[in-house]
């Protein structure tokens, strides 16, 4: 593994989530009034102390590296309207909204990457356009409609309302399964395409010039480069099931963060806003650090340009 | 997006262009469907019809019209004078009989009354469609005559009727039966009854009693506020498609002028652009969105301005680098030779070039914008009422109990939005395979 890489990498996501700090700071400091103007009317002294161990009443840089500080120790500061701390809130609800990501995007990927390279035998004709079609029929359901349809679909086959939980292991299948379906018909059509561009290259017709089974080519050599544009896209997809997870537990009324997020949102909870927007940022850059990694992993190309140029 | 054969613009994407412009011409022109087909706006609130399944039909307490073939006054209280029950077949009574409610008007005379309740009305227009049949009501119709009596339902439903019931072994249909099935369905009754009462006893004075209001019929059913799907579905179709115009206009602007001015100026400026160009690129934009939007209020204004400003990050590095390869090219250096200035050369040279990839990967952004948009509104926080968008609808149909005995609340926007960017989708993935590569 090139340190070197690496270490950029992650001095390049430090940098990315403070970005995100500052620009969260900024704009939530944008707004009028303060963030202890909320609904309940404080006690004068109350309020005089939040001010103070908040620092509301230093300059906006010293706020800042004040609150910087107070993030490295994981205090998120304390939300007014729930009454409890932001980091007990984010750590209760934080380990629901990975599973359900986490599962979606392993469904994502281990059925649709299958997928898309059988799907790229057949290329052209009726059955290629078809799958054309599906393909992009399923990047254009929003899961905001296809959650409602699978929850239609099988209560229409049980003959009565779904009862929503989120208990067992079963429960979050359905979830998992409305939040990853997008994602997988993207990524089986960026294998289909990635497979298709590889059929050509140079060192496929040699591995079958050197008589190896058509099987073996396809799925050994010509599988890695094909992984290519899944693995570029991985960033994105992460990013969109962390947004796309906040829908999901909306529909399905799972404890996860999201809805905490969309709740914070609209009572201007500023603290719990900021943290999970801090939260969310981290994990991405950190996923994304990953992500770079295993691209270089899968291609030595560019796994040279990676050791020589950071 | 697809390697393989050039395809050519086939019958899928003939059926997605037709769709886009349909929905286009029904958002722009929805509110002629009420003025013009006197169906319900888009905002119309009735509690008391809420939920009600699609081709359900209905009369609006405050809104509705009236028929131009409503009776007068005065024949339905005379009517109602004269006859104690229903059907034609009852005979006229010679002297009144003492009736529940008004009273009023036996003062004046046996055949005038002062006041009618709805259920005369609904036996009066019942006598009026019979006057023609002099039967007693047990005669047995043949199929012509069947078809005579003047109905209120469709006449391929009459017929379906009529030869159920011969096919089971009736010889016809009796006059009483057709008219107490086919002439004032179920349906219909109670829904204009409800215009008066919902039995149909309360007494309506002259100056009450206006007439027969005309039945209006929610198309695709309405939702939880009374308000009719399909109208509403129209008016979101309208915002969703406005937001999603705006929003991709505004980030190929961006975008063209950020990649565009980076790709030719080169250098230490252009590292500088991309730079930030690849900062922007990690944040997780949508809640910066969410943000502003917490920052700034919700407002239809804010939200294209919020979704523009973070979709153009693509747009400006695929017009880098087609301006980067197109800089190379001989005429621009000619034009340089010939003493043209920066911009000049910029803008009539180098940007026209990039018109193929920038219309590709607009078509390719809009299906985006939108769907950011509605997102944002189904979480409450794009468009505010009484404006709607598809994601808007969407989020109110989403309660498990809606789902389950309401679809069509969450069917209409659903799949409109589904269609529509199918064919988005659909047509970018088109354009993008006939431009030669």
């Amino acid at each position: 593994m090139n340190l070197r890489f690496l270490a950029s990498r992650l001095v390049q996501a430090l940098a990315v989530l403070l970005v995100v700090i500052a620009a969260s700071f900024v704009l939530i400091h944008l707004t009028p009034g303060s963030p202890l103007d909320a609904e309940r009317a404080l006690p004068d002294d109350v309020r005089a102390m939040l001010e103070q161990r908040y620092l509301l009443d230093r300059t906006l840089i010293e706020q800042f590296l004040h609150y910087l500080g107070a993030i490295a120790r994981f205090d998120f500061g304390r939300s007014i309207p729930l009454d409890r701390d932001v980091a007990e809130i984010i750590g209760a609800a934080l380990p629901t909204s990975l599973l359900l990501g986490a599962q979606a995007m392993a469904f994502a990927l281990v059925v649709g990457v299958p997928l898309g390279f059988v799907a790229a035998t057949r290329d052209d004709g009726w059955s290629g356009r078809w799958l054309n079609v599906v393909s992009l029929t399923g990047i254009s359901i929003p899961n905001f409609v296809l959650a409602p349809l699978l929850i239609l679909a099988i209560s229409a086959v049980q003959g009565g309302p779904l009862a929503l939980d989120w208990g067992d292991w079963a429960d979050t299948l359905l979830p998992s399964l409305c939040l990853g379906l997008f994602y997988l018909a993207y990524v089986a059509r960026l294998a289909r395409a990635g497979m298709a561009g590889v059929m050509h290259q140079d060192f496929i017709r040699t591995a079958r010039a050197k008589g190896l089974a058509e099987r073996v080519v396809r799925w050994k050599h010509g599988a890695r480069l094909a992984l290519q544009p899944v693995v570029s896209y991985l960033g994105p997809a992460l990013a969109g099931v962390l947004t796309g997870s906040i829908v999901i537990e909306k529909i399905f009324n799972i404890p996860g963060l999201g809805a905490h997020f969309v709740n914070a949102a609209f009572n201007r909870d500023y603290f719990l806003v900021m943290g999970v927007v801090i939260t969310y940022a981290g994990l991405l850059v950190v996923l994304n650090v990953f992500v770079d990694v295993a691209y270089g992993l899968l291609d030595p190309r560019v796994r040279d340009r990676q050791r020589g140029d950071p | 997006m697809m390697p393989g054969p050039r395809r050519s613009f086939g019958a899928f994407a003939w059926l997605a262009a037709t769709w886009l412009v349909v929905m286009v011409c029904g958002a722009a022109a929805y509110p002629l469907l009420t003025s013009a087909f006197h169906q319900f706006s888009s905002d119309e609130v009735h509690p008391c019809l809420a939920n009600r399944p699609p081709g359900a039909l209905a009369v609006p307490r405050r809104t509705a019209r009236l028929r131009s073939d409503s009776p007068p006054f005065e024949q339905v209280a005379r009517f109602a004078a004269s006859t104690a029950s229903v059907g034609c077949h009852e005979h006229r009574q010679s002297s009144p009989q003492p009736r529940p409610g008004g009273e009023r008007g036996e003062e004046r005379g046996a055949s005038r009354r002062l006041e009618v309740t709805a259920r005369d009305v609904s036996r009066y227009m019942r006598h009026a469609r019979c006057a023609t049949f002099d039967t007693d009501g047990d005669t047995v119709l043949d199929r012509k005559e069947f078809e005579a009596v003047p109905q209120a339902g469709g006449r391929r439903l009459r017929r379906q009727r009529f030869d159920a019931r011969v096919a089971r072994g009736a010889p016809g249909l009796s006059f009483d039966e057709a008219l107490v099935c086919e002439v004032f369905p179920e349906s219909e009754a109670s829904a204009w009854l409800q215009r008066y009462d919902r039995d149909g006893s309360r007494t309506l004075s002259r100056d009450e009693y206006r007439g027969i209001p005309e039945l209006r019929r929610y198309v695709l059913g309405s939702d939880a506020l009374g308000r009719d799907v399909f109208v509403r579905t129209l008016a979101g179709a309208r915002i969703s498609l406005f937001v999603g115009l705006m929003g991709t206009m505004l980030s190929v602007l961006i975008g063209v002028l950020w990649g565009a001015t980076a790709g030719f100026v080169g250098g230490r400026a252009d590292d500088a652009m991309m730079r930030v160009v690849d900062v922007l690129y990690g944040l997780p934009y949508m809640f910066i969105v969410i943000l502003l939007t917490v920052v700034f209020g919700r407002s239809l204004l804010i939200l294209v301005l919020a979704i523009g400003s973070v979709s153009w990050l693509t747009m400006a590095r695929i017009v880098r680098g087609r301006v980067l390869e197109t800089v190379g090219e001989s005429y621009v250096e000619a034009a340089v030779a010939l003493g043209a200035k920066g911009r000049r050369v910029l803008v009539r040279h180098v940007i026209p070039q990039t018109r193929e990839v920038v219309l590709t990967f607009a078509a390719l952004t809009m299906p985006t914008v939108m769907l950011q948009e509605a997102f944002l509104s189904f979480l409450g926080l794009g468009v505010q009422p009484p404006l709607t968008s598809w994601g808007a609808m969407a989020s109110d149909a989403s309660s498990m109990t809606v789902i389950v005995y309401y679809p069509w609340q969450i069917l209409a926007p659903g799949l409109a939005f589904t269609v529509t960017l199918l064919a988005l989708n659909l047509l970018a993935d088109r354009f993008s395979a006939q431009r030669p590569k």
